[in-house]
C-alpha cells in the first residue's frame, strides 16, 4: 500500500487542479488505472466531470475512505444518512454525479445516484414521471387507455 | 436513432436506474412510454435485474382470510366457511400485501388446495377444489407481474385431477404428476403445461399411482415423491421417482427415498442438500439417500402448514396448534439459526400452499 500522504494532481473540464490523496482518488477505477499506468507524478484530465461537480465527488470518495479506514467514527446508519444527504440536490447537479460516477467508475456512487432516480419514480403516475424526467408521451390516447387498463393493479396500489 | 430512455443519461446508465425500481411500479413504468415498455419487457432486463441483485424476492402464498360477504354464522353449529385470497410477503421488507383477485374469477376465494408455481414474471394457479362445491378444478390462472393482469390459460386436460403434485422446471415448462380423479383413483399420469405455448402434453405414465404426491424440481428433473395408491388409501409410500426432461422418461424409482411412510408435502428441493422436509418436529435433510436432523422446529410453528427455501434460507409458516393464528421462521441453513418473522393480524391465516420468485 501507499502512503496516504501521496497526492494524486486531477485536472477538470473548466481547467481546476485538485489535489487528492492517493486513497481518496483510486476510489474511481478510472484514475486509478491512470494512475497506475500513467507517468509518476503527472496531471490526470478528468475530461468529462467539471471543478463543481468532482469537488463534490471528492466529498464523497473521502467520507467513505475514511469511514471504512475507521479514520472518522461513523456508524452505518450516520452514513447511510449522510448518503442521502449527498444526493438532494437539484437533478441536473444529480445527472452530472450520475454522469460522473459513470465515466470515473465509481461503483458505490453509481449505485447511490441511479438509486436515487429509481426512488423518483416511486409513487409517481406515468404522467408525473415523464414531467420529472421530461419524457415525450409516445402513446395515443387509446394506447394509453389500453396499457392503463392492463395495469389496473398498479394504478389501485398507487390510489391513483 | 436509438430513443434515449431518459433524457440527457447514457441508455446504459438510464437501466440502471430502471433495474432498481421496485415491482409493483412494472405496469407504470410500461404506460409511460414506448421505449420504456420495450426496455423492461427484454428477457435481458429480467436477467439484469436477478444478476445484480436489484430483483424483488416474493412469497405469494395461498392464505386464508376472513371473508367480507359471509358474516357470522347464521345457525348455531355451521362453521364460516374459510375464503383463501393471495398474499405476497416482500421478503427483503418483511411487508405483506394483498395479489388482487379479479372477482369474476374467484368470487368465494381461489380454490382450496390449489397450486402456485411461478415461471418468470408469471405465478400460476392451478387446480384445486371450488370453494363452494368442493368440485376439482381443472382451470389454470395466470398473474402477470409486469402487466398485473391476470389471464386463463388453457385447462387441464383429461381427468379432472386434485391433490396432484406441481412444479415449475426450466423455462416455460411446468409439470403435473398423480393425485386421484373424480371416482377418487388415485393416478399414475403425469403432464407438462407449456406458459407460454400455453399448450398441454402428455408425460408417460409413472412406476405406479400417487395420490397426494409431492412434486419438487431439482437440477433438471421433475421428482414425484411419495403418495399413496387407490388400494393403500392414505398410506403413504417411501417411494420416489424421477422425471428426466432430458431424455423424457422417468429414470427409476428409489424405494426408500422417504425415511418413514409420511406425507411428504413439506419436502422442499435444496442446493447444497437434496432435499428438505419436516420429520417429528425436526428439520431434516437428506444427501445422497441419507437423510439427517438438522434443526428442531420452534414450538410455535409445530402444526406446520407450508415451508419453502430460497438461497440458504429454510422458511416454515404454521400454528402452534390448529386454528390458532400463523407464525413464521426463517432458518439460516448456514448458520443453524431460527429467526422469527413478525405478521400482520390481516396475515396469520392458515397457509395453505405458496411459491418463492424473484423478479
Amino acid at each position: 500500500m501507499g502512503s496516504t500522504s501521496t497526492k494524486i494532481k486531477l485536472r477538470t473540464s473548466d481547467q481546476k487542479v485538485f489535489e487528492v490523496e492517493e486513497a481518496v482518488a483510486v476510489q474511481s477505477q478510472t484514475i486509478k488505472y491512470f494512475y497506475e499506468n500513467g507517468c509518476p507524478g503527472s496531471v490526470i484530465h478528468v475530461h468529462s466531470v467539471s471543478g463543481d461537480i468532482l469537488s463534490k465527488i471528492l466529498d464523497y470518495c473521502k467520507k467513505h475512505v475514511n469511514s471504512a479506514a475507521g479514520k472518522e467514527d461513523i456508524s452505518p446508519e450516520e452514513l447511510y444518512e449522510w448518503d442521502a444527504n449527498f444526493v438532494k440536490v437539484d437533478q441536473n447537479t444529480l445527472f452530472d454525479l450520475i454522469l460522473a460516477a459513470n465515466c470515473l467508475k465509481i461503483e458505490s456512487l453509481l449505485d447511490l445516484t441511479c438509486q436515487t432516480v429509481a426512488n423518483m419514480i416511486k409513487g409517481k403516475r406515468p404522467k408525473e414521471i415523464r414531467t420529472t424526467f421530461n419524457i415525450k408521451n409516445d402513446y395515443t390516447p387509446e394506447a394509453e387507455e389500453a396499457v392503463r387498463r392492463e395495469n389496473k393493479w398498479a394504478f389501485d396500489m398507487l390510489g391513483v | 436513432m436509438t430513443m434515449e430512455l431518459i433524457p440527457n443519461l447514457p441508455n446504459d446508465v438510464a437501466r440502471e436506474c430502471l433495474i432498481r425500481v421496485k415491482y409493483d411500479q412494472f405496469a407504470t413504468l410500461l404506460s409511460t412510454c414506448k421505449g420504456w415498455k420495450t426496455e423492461i419487457e427484454r428477457p435481458e432486463f429480467f436477467q439484469l435485474r436477478k444478476a445484480t441483485s436489484h430483483g424483488q424476492k416474493l412469497l405469494v402464498m395461498a392464505q386464508s382470510r376472513p371473508h367480507p360477504d359471509i358474516k357470522q354464522p347464521a345457525h348455531k353449529g355451521r362453521s364460516v366457511k374459510t375464503a383463501f385470497g393471495l398474499s405476497v410477503l416482500e421478503l427483503d421488507t418483511g411487508i405483506w400485501v394483498d395479489l388482487p383477485l379479479l372477482p369474476h374469477h374467484f368470487p368465494n376465494g381461489i380454490p382450496y388446495f390449489c397450486h402456485l408455481v411461478a415461471v418468470g414474471y408469471d405465478l400460476l394457479l392451478i387446480g384445486g377444489l371450488d370453494p363452494v362445491t368442493w368440485d376439482a378444478s381443472s382451470s389454470v390462472f395466470v398473474f402477470n407481474f409486469l402487466t398485473a393482469k391476470w389471464r386463463r390459460g388453457a385447462d387441464m386436460p383429461g381427468a379432472r385431477r386434485s391433490m396432484f403434485g406441481c412444479a415449475s422446471g426450466h423455462g416455460p415448462m411446468v409439470y403435473v404428476a398423480g393425485g386421484h380423479d373424480e371416482e377418487k383413483n388415485a393416478l399414475k399420469s403425469a403432464l407438462a403445461y407449456d406458459v407460454v405455448r400455453d399448450e398441454w402434453t402428455p408425460l408417460p405414465d409413472m412406476s405406479r399411482e400417487r395420490d397426494e404426491v409431492k412434486a419438487v424440481f431439482r437440477r433438471g428433473k421433475f421428482h414425484a415423491v411419495g403418495g399413496y395408491c387407490t388400494e393403500t388409501q392414505g398410506r403413504f409410500e417411501r417411494s420416489a421417482e424421477v422425471f428426466d426432461v432430458e431424455t423424457w422418461r422417468w429414470d427409476h424409482v428409489r424405494e426408500d427415498f422417504l425415511e418413514a411412510s409420511t406425507c411428504p408435502s413439506t419436502c422442499t428441493p435444496g442446493n447444497d442438500m437434496d432435499m428438505y422436509m419436516i420429520y417429528e418436529g425436526n428439520v431434516v435433510a437428506s444427501k445422497d439417500a441419507k437423510w439427517e436432523g438438522i434443526a428442531k422446529l420452534p414450538g410455535d410453528v409445530c402444526k406446520m402448514s407450508y415451508m419453502t427455501r430460497w438461497q440458504d434460507k429454510l422458511m416454515v409458516i404454521g400454528s402452534s396448534r390448529l386454528d390458532e393464528p400463523h407464525n413464521a421462521y426463517v432458518l439460516n441453513l448456514e448458520k443453524s439459526e431460527w429467526t422469527k418473522l413478525s405478521i400482520p393480524q390481516n396475515y396469520s391465516g392458515h397457509v395453505h400452499t405458496g411459491c418463492y420468485l424473484e423478479i
